[in-house]
């Protein structure tokens, strides 16, 4: 068995698969991390593979301990010091997860960079977020939406500990809310939703004081590296008051990345910016995302939520539902088809209603509107009987439902569901 | 605790509040206008010769003055003693300004939310409010007192200019009581800050941490307290634990929870 701090794969016995978890090792988070490692619950030699790696590593058995076994859901957890109570050179970060059960794709042992369960707070009598349980894989680029109020804000907070949950429990980037907190802050990215930048101080200036916060190595080089990607590089040394919004929200997206976080959390990134600016904004989350970053982004705007998220939630003290935004689509609405017919009567609809794939169908003019479960399977189907019929089919189109609808079809039946705290 | 990280928030305030016009007139004004009076004071009193009450105080001085002064310059001297109190009000209300701007300047600008989402502590973040905003106040007070010394000097003499340092109580004044006022006062514009909204009210509420220490001038004014040497050394010694005191409140004052939450 050989243990490797430097590679995302860590080889060990027993056909295990292993994969380096967490923020990539510095000796900036050397001291904070020691050893953090967690093995699928699933494989019965779990406890044997922590220890044998603990042994591998030259550092005492006897000084392992395992502080939690729910962690991480599936896994257990282990903290080693080294024996003589030296900080470790480099942190051994590791989540060995079981292909026990033969599946060996990488994202069968995936864990979650972000991962809730119960999570609640509330002020006072006031429920800001309740029951919150949301799973966020590592590289996803999730959205969460809702409208102002609903908590969205608390929940970034929460999981940037920045407040503390009333209830419940949050894993970010394998480290757990309220215990690992100075971890997680050094290894998670927020851009709050004003840029809350130093106006009176340059841009440079800026960066350099949060490079010196996060404790970053190569300061002026991480800095230099986000100002010339963001296009600020040759405006370092103006004044942040002299920044355009759009600039002010591109200074403080670097100041977000200067650490090299996993987790990015954006609150509202391109509110108040105009098209252009906001377009920029936009390529550059997708870029971030490219690069296998998590990223928890907050938005009102819901067309920025469709066209960037790989999956959406939706918000409202609780949240209502969660999945891509396609299948938010088809959750809420069904699939529908639009069928424009030369000649179409009543008798064609009632055929057609007949169906067992088909769900709905409302005849409007000559055109038939269907509701199916799956168009791809469903419309040679439907095509073959209408042609069977005599009907001369013209045209044959999907319906797209905007985000805006489901997101406003949702809120309406929140409303309706749920009564006031 | 990290030293790197308290220089960074120290360096930061410095760089940004000093910029504030405000601040710094404020910064100017007042070491300067606490030593314009005592100066003022001594070109009306310094030049005029001892009467009868100056004379028995002279006597009663004598004692206790340094060596080589005659009965004039050691009265002389104790005049000049009677006005060290105003050189801890400049320690305590120059810190205000600066504390106010610090922590509600922060809140009017949304900056304080992405500090703490950095690895930084509370205490971390406090101490380097607490310096930023004490060095200069201390700075500013020794500058203050220089010139105190300079005018002594020409106004009255050189030896009242040689022998107003050279005794020890103002150097616990100026070196122990003047910072220890600084910290006091940061904290309790700390503690302040933290629950109102603006820059203007916090200063005008933080001021308030003047008000025991005018009792102390009132007293000395009205005859009731005598600035002495076990005096100077009591009030050094209860700083300590009342500035001890009140960065521990200051610390549970400044809630991350309820600063995000409630600051608008």
């Amino acid at each position: 068995m050989q243990l490797d701090t430097g590679k995302r794969v860590v080889p060990c016995a027993a056909r295990p698969y292993s994969t380096i978890h967490g923020p990539p090792p510095t000796r900036a988070n050397a001291l904070d991390i020691q050893t953090f490692l967690c093995v699928c619950k699933s494989r019965p030699d779990s406890e044997e593979i922590l220890r044998a790696l603990a042994a591998s590593s030259g550092w005492a058995p006897g000084r392992f301990t395992f502080p939690s076994r729910s962690l991480i859901p599936h896994c257990l957890h282990g903290t080693m010091l080294p024996a003589d109570g030296r900080p470790p050179a480099l942190p051994v970060v590791a989540v060995v997860g079981g292909n026990w059960g033969g599946d060996t794709s990488e994202d069968r042992f995936r864990e979650p960079m972000i991962h809730t369960e119960n999570l609640t707070k509330h002020f006072g009598d006031t429920f800001a977020v309740e029951n919150l349980n949301l799973d966020v894989a590592e590289g996803e680029v999730f959205g969460f939406l809702g409208p102002n109020g609903a908590g969205k804000t608390t929940t970034v907070r929460m999981l940037t500990c920045l407040i503390k949950p009333t209830s419940g429990s949050a894993m970010v980037n394998g480290f757990r809310v309220g215990r690992d907190d100075k971890i997680i802050r050094r290894t998670v990215g927020l851009l709050t939703e004003t840029p809350g930048l130093y106006d009176r101080l340059s841009a440079l200036h800026n960066l350099q004081i949060y490079a010196s916060l996060y404790e970053i190595e190569d300061r002026a080089g991480q800095v230099e590296k986000y100002l010339r990607m963001l296009g600020l590089w040759e405006r370092r040394h103006e004044l942040a008051a002299t920044f355009s919004k759009g600039m002010k929200q591109k200074l403080a997206l670097a100041r977000a990345l200067m650490h090299e976080p996993r987790v990015l959390f954006l609150d509202e990134p391109t509110a108040a910016l105009d098209p252009e600016a906001a377009y920029l904004v936009r390529e550059f989350i997708a870029g971030l995302s490219r690069e296998g970053r998590t990223i928890f982004v907050c938005t009102h705007n819901l067309d920025e939520a469709d066209r960037l998220c790989d999956r959406i939630g939706v918000l409202k003290t609780r949240l209502l539902m969660i999945d891509t935004p396609e299948r938010l689509r088809a959750n809420l609405f069904g699939r529908q088809v639009v069928l424009r017919l030369r000649r179409a009567d009543a008798s064609i609809a009632e055929a057609v209603l007949e169906l067992p794939f088909v769900d709905d169908c409302r005849l409007t003019d000559n055109e038939l509107v269907v509701t199916v479960e799956k168009p791809e399977l469903h419309n040679p189907q439907l095509i073959r009987l209408l042609v069977g019929l005599g009907v001369e089919v013209q045209f044959v189109s999907e319906v797209r439902r905007s985000l805006e609808e489901v997101y406003l079809q949702l809120m309406k039946e929140a409303e309706q569901s749920q009564g006031p705290h | 605790m990290s030293i790197e990280k308290i220089k960074t928030i120290i360096r930061k305030e410095w760089a940004d509040v000093f910029k504030h016009r405000l601040v710094l007139l404020s910064m100017l004004f007042i070491p300067v206008a606490f030593t314009t009076v005592p100066v003022a004071a001594l070109m009306v009193t310094g030049a005029a010769q001892i009467g009868e009450v100056g004379k028995e105080l002279a006597a009663q001085a004598s004692p206790i003055c340094p060596p080589g002064l005659t009965a004039l310059q050691c009265y002389q001297l104790q005049v000049l003693n009677q006005f060290m109190l105003l050189f801890m009000f400049t320690p305590l209300i120059l810190p205000v300004t600066i504390a106010a701007y610090s922590i509600v300047g922060e809140k009017t600008t949304h900056s304080l939310e992405p500090i703490l989402a950095t690895p930084i502590t509370t205490i971390e973040l406090l101490v380097g409010k607490n310096l930023a905003a004490a060095i200069p106040a201390t700075i500013g007070t020794w500058f203050g007192f220089l010139i105190y010394v300079a005018a002594a000097g020409l106004l009255m003499g050189l030896p009242l200019a040689r022998a107003l340092p050279s005794q020890a109580v103002w150097w616990v004044a100026l070196l122990l009581i003047g910072p220890q006022l600084s910290i006091l006062s940061v904290n309790f514009a700390m503690m302040v800050s933290s629950r109102v909204n603006e820059p203007h009210v916090a200063e005008q509420l933080s001021a308030l941490v003047v008000l025991p220490l005018l009792l102390i001038f009132f007293g000395q004014v009205g005859g009731l307290i005598i600035l002495d040497r076990s005096l100077i050394l009591q009030l050094a010694v209860g700083l300590v634990g009342v500035d001890g005191l009140l960065f521990y409140l200051a610390v549970r004052v400044f809630d991350r929870e309820t600063i995000l939450s409630r600051w608008r």
